[in-house]
This record gives C-alpha cells, sequence and structure tokens, in this order.
C-alpha cells in the first residue's frame, strides 16, 4: 500500500481560515476584562491622583528642575542608542559578512552581555572604578593615587547601559544582515558600485529598519532603567521618582515626573511598532538561498579584532573578573551566605507566585485574541500590553499611591508585590501563551464542538493539554524575568523581604562590594536561563508564523 | 447496532418548525441563507434540501461556497440571513441558534483534524462523554469494527497512514449515531490508489449506518459517482440540484454544462421550430424564442465523424485515452469541436469528415456575455 504524505502530519494545519465566528463566549472574555482592568488600575490612579493636585502639578511640571531632568534622560536615551549602534552596526557586519578570524566565537561573545542585569552592570562598574572600587585598591598600593576620576553621573550611566543592552540592538541587526538577499548587492556591483558604496548605499539603507527597530527597543530599556542610573547617581527620571518616593513627604512632584516618563515611553512604543510593520516588508523577499558575498578585511583584520576584543573586554571580562576578585575578597573575609540563602528563597516564592498568576491571567486575554480575533479582543490584548510602556518604578509608585488610598491591608505585602510583577510582566506570558495557541488548528476545537462538548469542555480537554509545554515554557520565562526585576520589588516589598536584586542593590550603595558578589553572580546565572529560553520560544515561533 | 436518532434534544432556546407539513423524509432545510466575509459574498440566497438517507454531493470550483455551506450546517458560521432547519427544528436564524454541540451533526474535516494527544480509542471515544463507561467501550470497539481499524486502538494519530487516519476521522464521527455527517473533501488528501481504494468503503460504511451524508468535493468524478444527488455550486449559487444523470444529461445552465463533463458550445440560430448551425439543424426543444442566437451543447460522444474526401472540417488534433481517442475537428468557421471514437482505429490528423450529430434531446441556451472558462478553475482529476 502506498503510504502517503499525510503519514508525516498528523493533521494540523495551522488554520488559513477564519475560526469560528461566533463570538468570544462568556466564560473568556469576562476574565480577560477583569485583567484589562487590574492592568489600567495603578496608572490611571496616577493619572487622577496628579490631575487632583491640579495646579501644584502644573506648577512642578513647568519648573526648571522639571525640564533639567527630562533633557537629561532623553539625552542618556539618546547617547545610549548612538552607542550601542556605533557598536552593534560593525560587530553584526565583522561577524556576518567579513572574514575576521574566529567570527563565530566573536558572535557568541558579543551576545552574551545580555545575561547581565543592568543594576549588576551598576556594580561592576562601580566595583571596578569607584571610591572604594578594584582599580582603586590596586593603585593605591604602588601608585598612591587616592582618587580617581568620577565613574558616577552621565559617563558612568552611558558605560553601563551601553555595554550591557547593545546586544538588543546586535540581535536585530544580525538577523537582517543575513537574512539579506545576496542579490541586492551583487546587483549593486553589476551596475558599477564599489564595495565601500555598494555598503553605504545598499547594506546599510537595507538595514535601517532593523537598525531603528532595535534603537527604540534600546532607548525603550534605556528611559525605564533603574538599577543602572541609581547605582551610578544619574539623575534621570526613573532615580529622581526614587528619590522622591523616599525622601519627600508630598509625593507629587514623583507623580508628575511618572506621567512625563510615561509620554516618553509611549511615544517611543508607538514609534517601535510603526517601524516594525516595516520591517516586515523588507522581510518578504524568500531570496536566493546562496550564501552572501564575504568581504576580505585583509589588514583591517588587526584593527577589526581589536575591536572586537575590547568590546568583549569591556562587557564581558571585565564583570567576570569584578565579580570574581570580590567573591574572592568576600570568602577571604568570612562573610555570612546566609541573608543571601534567605534572599535567594524570597526570590523564589515571589518569582514563583508570580509566574503561577501571570501565566493563569494571560490565558484568557491570548485565547480571545487568537481564536475571536475582533475589536474587543484586540483591545484588550492591547491594554494587557501597557506593561511594556510602564517602567517598574512608575507602577511601583502608582500602586503606592493606590495601595495607601484603597487598599491598606494590602500595602506592603507580598500580594501587592506579586501584583506589581504581573502587571509588569503580563505582555510576555500573554506573547508565549499566544504561540503556543497559533501552533494549533482551530479544526480541533471545532472537531470537538462537534462532537457535542461545550466551549469549556474544549478548553480543558484539547486546548489546554496541547498548550501545556507553550504554558511552562512561558511560566518559566516569567518566574526568571521576575527574579531579575528590582525597582518595584524595592519599593513594594514587605519589611525584611529581600531578594537577590535588592541585595545586591542595597550592597552596592552602601559600598559592601563583597557581599553582593554571590547574589550577582546566582542573578547572572538566572538572567542566563532566561535568555536561552526566550531565544528558543522565538526560534519556534517564528517557524510557525501565519 | 446502535444508531441512536434524533440525538438533538429540543431545548427551551431552539424553535420547532411552524409549519409542520414539510416534505416527509427532508432531514436538512436550507432556505435563502446569505453569508459574507467582509466585502467577499461567499453565499448568495442559497435554498437546498436534503431528505433522510440520502447521500448530496456538493460540487463546485474553489470558491465556490461549498465548505461554508457545510459549516453553516454544522454550526462553525452564522448565516448573514436566511434560515437552517434540521429534523424540522429551526438550528439558524434570526430569532433562534443552536450552537454545534447540540445539533448531533457529526463532521470529517479535510485534514481530519484527529486530537493528537489521545489515541485512535480515545479520539472515536471523544463524542460519547454521556455514555456509561462499559457502553462506550463496546460503542467504540463496534465502530472501529465497522471502519476496519480492531486492534490499532492504542496507537496515536502520528503512528498512522494517511489511509487509517481518514477511517478513525470516519469512526469519530460515527460513534455517536449522528443523524446527519458532512464531509468536507475527505479524499483529496490520498493519493490516487489510495482513494480508489477508500472511497467505496467509506461509502459501503455510510450506508451500512444509515446515516444521511453531505459531501463537498472540486473532484467531479467523486461527486457523480458517491452522491444519489448532485448540487452544482458556483460563486455561491446553486446552478443545479439533481440525480448525476439529470445534471449530465440535462443541464439547467451554462455553467453546469460546462462545468460537468466535457462539452462544446455550437451558435446557432433559432427559427421557431428549428435551430440551424453550421452543422445542420436541431430541435428547438426547450421553446427559446424564434429569431434568438443561441449555443447547443455537444458532447463528443455525441459527435460521429465520417471520412470524407470534400472540403470541409478536418481533424487538427488527437488524443489518446485509453479506450477511446478524442480528436478535435476545426470547422469551417474556425470553431472547434471535439469527438470522441473507441481507440481500435485511427484516422489520422488532416483527415476530412462529415459531421453527424445525433442528440436525444437537445441542450441549447441563449447566448449571454458568460463570463470565462471556470474549468480552469477546477481540477478534472486529482
Amino acid at each position: 500500500m502506498v503510504i502517503s504524505s499525510s503519514q508525516q502530519r498528523t493533521g494540523l494545519k495551522t488554520g488559513r481560515r477564519t475560526p469560528i465566528s461566533l463570538g468570544p463566549p462568556v466564560f473568556l472574555w469576562v476574565p480577560a476584562l477583569f485583567v484589562a482592568v487590574a492592568m489600567l488600575l495603578a496608572p490611571a490612579y496616577l493619572v487622577i491622583r496628579t490631575a487632583s493636585a491640579g495646579q501644584d502639578a502644573l506648577s512642578l511640571f513647568l519648573r526648571e528642575r522639571t525640564a533639567l531632568v527630562l533633557v537629561r534622560t532623553v539625552a542618556l536615551a539618546i547617547s545610549v542608542t548612538a552607542a550601542t549602534t556605533a557598536i552593534a552596526i560593525p560587530l553584526a557586519w565583522l561577524t556576518v559578512r567579513t572574514d575576521l578570524p574566529l567570527r563565530r566565537l566573536w558572535s557568541v561573545l558579543a551576545i552574551l552581555p545580555l545575561v547581565v542585569p543592568s543594576y549588576v552592570g551598576g556594580f561592576v562598574l562601580v566595583a571596578a572604578f569607584g571610591p572604594r572600587g578594584m582599580l582603586q585598591h590596586f593603585l593605591s598600593g604602588p601608585f598612591g593615587i587616592e582618587r580617581l576620576p568620577e565613574i558616577y553621573g552621565f559617563p558612568g550611566a552611558l558605560l553601563a547601559l551601553t555595554l550591557f543592552s547593545y546586544p538588543y540592538m546586535l540581535l536585530n541587526v544580525r538577523a537582517a544582515l543575513a537574512g539579506m538577499d545576496p542579490a541586492l548587492e551583487e546587483a549593486a556591483r553589476s551596475l558599477g558600485r564599489g564595495p565601500r558604496s555598494t555598503f553605504f548605499h545598499v547594506t546599510l539603507q537595507h538595514l535601517r529598519p532593523a537598525a531603528a527597530s532595535g534603537a527604540l527597543l534600546v532607548a525603550l530599556y534605556t528611559l525605564s532603567d533603574f538599577g543602572a542610573v541609581s547605582l551610578l547617581q544619574f539623575d534621570s527620571f526613573t532615580r529622581q521618582i526614587y528619590v522622591q518616593y523616599q525622601g519627600s513627604f508630598d509625593r507629587t512632584l514623583a507623580a508628575v515626573f511618572s506621567l512625563v516618563l510615561i509620554a516618553l515611553t509611549v511615544t517611543v512604543l508607538f514609534a517601535e511598532g510603526r517601524v516594525r510593520g516595516k520591517l516586515r516588508y523588507y522581510r518578504s523577499g524568500v531570496g536566493t538561498g546562496r550564501p552572501p558575498m564575504i568581504v576580505s578585511l585583509g589588514r583591517w583584520k588587526w584593527p577589526a579584532l581589536c575591536f572586537c576584543g575590547s568590546i568583549v573586554l569591556f562587557s564581558l571580562l571585565l564583570p567576570v573578573a569584578i565579580l570574581g576578585f570580590w567573591l574572592v575578597q568576600g570568602l577571604l573575609a568570612s562573610i555570612p551566605l546566609q541573608a543571601v540563602w534567605a534572599a535567594a528563597l524570597h526570590s523564589a516564592l515571589a518569582s514563583g507566585l508570580a509566574a503561577i498568576i501571570t501565566v493563569t491571567m494571560a490565558l484568557p486575554v491570548a485565547i480571545l485574541a487568537v481564536r475571536y480575533s475582533g475589536r474587543l479582543s484586540s483591545l484588550l490584548e492591547r491594554i494587557s500590553y501597557t506593561g511594556f510602556a510602564l517602567p517598574g518604578i512608575v507602577i511601583a509608585l502608582s500602586l503606592v499611591f493606590f495601595g495607601i488610598r484603597f487598599a491598606t491591608p494590602f500595602y506592603q505585602t507580598l500580594g501587592m508585590l506579586v501584583f506589581a510583577y504581573m502587571v509588569l510582566f503580563l505582555p510576555q506570558a500573554v506573547g508565549s501563551v499566544r504561540s503556543s495557541v497559533m501552533q494549533i488548528s482551530p479544526r480541533l476545537e471545532e472537531a470537538a464542538r462537534s462532537l457535542g462538548h461545550s466551549p469549556p469542555s474544549v478548553l480543558a480537554r484539547i486546548t489546554l493539554p496541547l498548550i501545556r509545554n507553550g504554558l511552562l515554557g512561558g511560566a518559566a520565562l516569567v518566574f526568571l524575568t521576575v527574579m531579575k526585576e528590582l525597582p518595584a520589588t524595592l519599593v513594594l516589598s514587605p519589611i525584611g523581604f529581600d531578594t537577590l536584586a535588592t541585595e545586591v542593590w542595597n550592597a552596592t550603595t552602601e559600598g559592601l562590594f563583597a557581599q553582593a558578589a554571590v547574589p550577582a553572580l546566582l542573578l547572572i546565572a538566572v538572567s542566563s536561563g532566561a535568555i536561552v529560553l526566550l531565544l528558543l520560544q522565538e526560534k519556534r515561533a517564528g517557524k510557525t508564523a501565519p | 447496532m446502535v444508531n441512536i436518532k434524533n440525538r438533538m434534544i429540543s431545548e427551551a432556546s431552539v424553535t420547532p418548525h411552524p409549519d409542520a407539513s414539510r416534505p416527509i423524509g427532508t432531514l436538512v432545510s436550507v432556505k435563502g441563507v446569505h453569508k459574507s466575509f467582509g466585502n467577499n459574498v461567499v453565499i448568495s440566497n442559497l435554498s437546498l434540501e436534503v431528505r433522510q438517507g440520502e447521500f448530496l454531493s456538493l460540487l463546485g470550483p474553489s470558491g465556490c461556497g461549498k465548505t461554508t455551506i457545510l459549516r453553516l450546517i454544522a454550526g462553525f458560521e452564522r448565516p448573514d440571513a436566511g434560515e437552517i432547519y434540521i429534523s424540522g427544528q429551526l438550528v439558524a436564524g434570526d430569532a433562534a441558534w443552536q450552537p454545534p454541540e447540540k445539533r448531533g451533526v457529526g463532521m470529517v474535516f479535510q485534514d481530519y483534524a484527529l486530537f493528537p494527544h489521545l489515541t485512535v480509542a480515545q479520539n472515536i471515544a471523544f463524542g460519547l462523554h454521556r455514555f456509561k463507561s462499559d457502553a462506550r467501550q463496546r460503542r467504540v470497539q463496534e465502530v472501529m469494527d465497522l471502519v476496519g481499524l480492531s486492534g490499532l486502538g492504542n496507537r496515536y494519530p502520528y503512528e498512522l497512514s494517511g489511509g487509517q487516519q481518514q477511517r478513525v476521522a470516519l469512526a469519530r464521527a460515527l460513534a455517536p449515531g449522528p443523524q446527519l455527517v458532512l464531509l468536507d473533501e475527505p479524499f483529496s488528501n490520498l493519493d490516487t490508489d489510495l482513494r480508489a481504494q477508500i472511497r467505496p468503503e467509506v461509502e459501503r460504511i455510510l450506508r451500512e449506518a444509515k446515516t444521511t451524508a453531505i459531501f463537498v468535493t472540486h473532484d467531479q468524478e467523486e461527486a457523480m459517482a458517491m452522491g444519489d444527488r448532485v448540487g452544482i455550486l458556483y460563486r455561491g449559487c446553486l446552478e443545479q440540484l439533481g440525480t448525476p444523470e439529470e445534471v449530465y444529461h440535462w443541464p439547467a445552465t451554462r455553467f453546469v454544462a460546462d462545468f460537468v463533463g466535457q462539452a462544446d458550445f455550437l451558435s446557432g440560430k433559432v427559427a421557431s421550430d428549428t435551430i440551424s448551425t453550421e452543422i445542420g439543424d436541431f430541435v428547438n426543444a426547450r421553446n427559446l424564442p424564434s429569431g434568438s442566437l443561441v449555443e447547443i451543447m455537444l458532447r463528443p460522444d455525441d459527435v460521429q465523424l465520417f471520412p470524407d474526401s470534400e472540403e470541409g472540417p478536418y481533424i487538427i488534433a488527437r488524443q489518446f485515452r485509453g479506450s477511446e481517442n478524442l480528436y478535435t475537428v476545426l470547422l469551417p468557421s474556425g470553431k472547434q469541436i471535439h469527438s470522441s471514437q473507441p481507440s481500435t482505429e485511427i484516422i489520422p490528423i488532416g483527415t476530412r469528415v462529415k459531421i453527424k450529430v445525433e442528440l436525444n434531446h437537445v441542450v441549447a441556451f441563449p447566448t449571454s456575455t458568460y463570463p470565462p472558462n471556470p474549468k480552469s478553475e477546477s481540477l478534472n482529476t486529482k
């Protein structure tokens, strides 16, 4: 008997046909609505609170101080973006398109700095170049140098953010370069353009959407970042919000700062959405499948190697060395590790709870978005993405306001902290669940209904078992991301509830570098797991893109 | 064999058909149904009736709306206008709506849609959740024997061949004993040999189960072979509904004449009782108005050829088809027609022939500005 090709399949075609156009069932859109309301609660209250302060708020907004902070924040974002672009584009080109020696090694090493959370990056710089840091330690003896140029402020923040976030841009640009049809450059050459002209007029232009998308992501990351700027004492919005929250009696200024920051992040997100749409047009060509033209570097090999080497030195070797140094110092001084152990347990507890709750809340939103697409479900999905636009410190602050005013028993409890985590990381979970659901053909659910099962029964017996692995992956991702979270944890955690992240932060601000080393190393390990999971998920989602 | 009739319990939300005098034996009644997706009108004012126990084939080129009708009957889509009755009860319309799980309509999907995380036996048992455990097991075994899958109960779908998967899909749909089974292009995923084997099997299984079935296909041969009646669909409209013989010999519209079987259309002019064409006169059987321009349908087997030395039509091509030769003849007017002759004899290309056409019944249509040949959209054989 001839075995047909359908033996390889089990009859699953990710449906091109529209799913059941019967309207979303109640048991899905009610929880989804609840989630949307929960997401909007805090920011809405922030707006109300600020608006109710009325004139005061306006005058605070128009003060010179606000303008200064705004200028500083925007300047940092622009500088970091420029710096990462200056690093990422050459690196991408060198590792993808030239005959650079040890190309693959450089590729992997260049991506690795992603695993360093920004505040650990801050710790590394302070512990290396700060007044009580490693460099001082080495130089004070033989050279008698007592004071180093300041690492704090703008230079430090720029360095910390650039060194550990350029991989975001690198990944984008590299993918665009690797996916580019070599025929484009070959056509340019055949029309009389030399290699340099081809690079500037063809290659670079092709990279524009990917670079723009990467740049906006880096800008968003910089605007929202709290850990690095606070440890390096740079007065951008996030640090100022925290300082105002901690210091003043009237927190209206903090609220005003938060609103301006939200305006900035929303603008960036909006721009990123527009650029991402354009990206699809560029990637639509299937290409010829030929390998790209490799450029021979010749004697430029050495400068190129120096460039790659120095990047890897500062972004990878330096942190490893610093952490190693201070770890050894800590062991020599036999610093007790019970605090770290307790912090690790707390981290695990909070992250575990957050993972379970966030993925559960993400389920109705994701299923609605995929199976019952329409105005209501896309609105609910968009609302759930507010977590992207709101920096952690802003969510924390708005929940503080909300908690004090309305939910006093919840204020400074683990419950409120987990709620903050949910608001922050729901978009991640929705993305995970969404791509899992998309891999299941709607025909399976229709078949189940034709056999007499109601929609809740279909969800329980067919959909959930089939997306189980995706759900676990999403939960693991949320778990790992929550463990690294800093600002919301600092502000909202119950008294005495330290996590690994707050341990690093507290120890660094007090100059107790040895104490920060172990939790920092643990966090890097956790972060690596998260990055691996994310890359795996993206690969899987890319395979089944509709 | 247990055959559970009327599994669909009348719910409070379902309105019984007010008109009790429907024709006896009608299982499904579709009245004036419209359906569009966005700006795309897929079904336009469609009405049809399916009799109890019959096999109805719905045939048409891709995009004609046949799968949509199936989905409307099953309850996976809602009609924009019109009504659908199953067993006399209104299941879709302005006043009422019955969800798919309550309709007692089984469905076999084009890609089978077997649950990958369940075994064959669990797949088949999926619709039997209201049965008691031992009754369920018995029924599963019964149905597996019926379709010829005994012993494969513990396998998973990915371990089965295409033909076996199809049987599981069929068994699963039949297990609850539905009154109606819908099949969406059930054989299009199988290669030709397999299809020739499986088709009569499926037909036998469904007849034994005494189930009413609606097939959707774009394969003519399949539709004509398996259907008690055939419905021809084109661009959302039902062009004709009748037995295969009726549709083949007495096509109601030019599309049907062109789509079903092979046909040439010869232009002619009506003069009261006769239609005159360049190859002769024909009876004006359909009483078309005098003086109008019409087209007469000619099937290749209607056209006889006699080699002749005079001026006139001659053969320009010959296609060998096993038992017959299909000749293309060029008429003096420039028109080409086809003739089918036994392949025991070969008439060489270039031979001048005399054409004789004898039609038991004349099928003629008024000449209209008809859209280009839709046959290019459909696949006659796969």
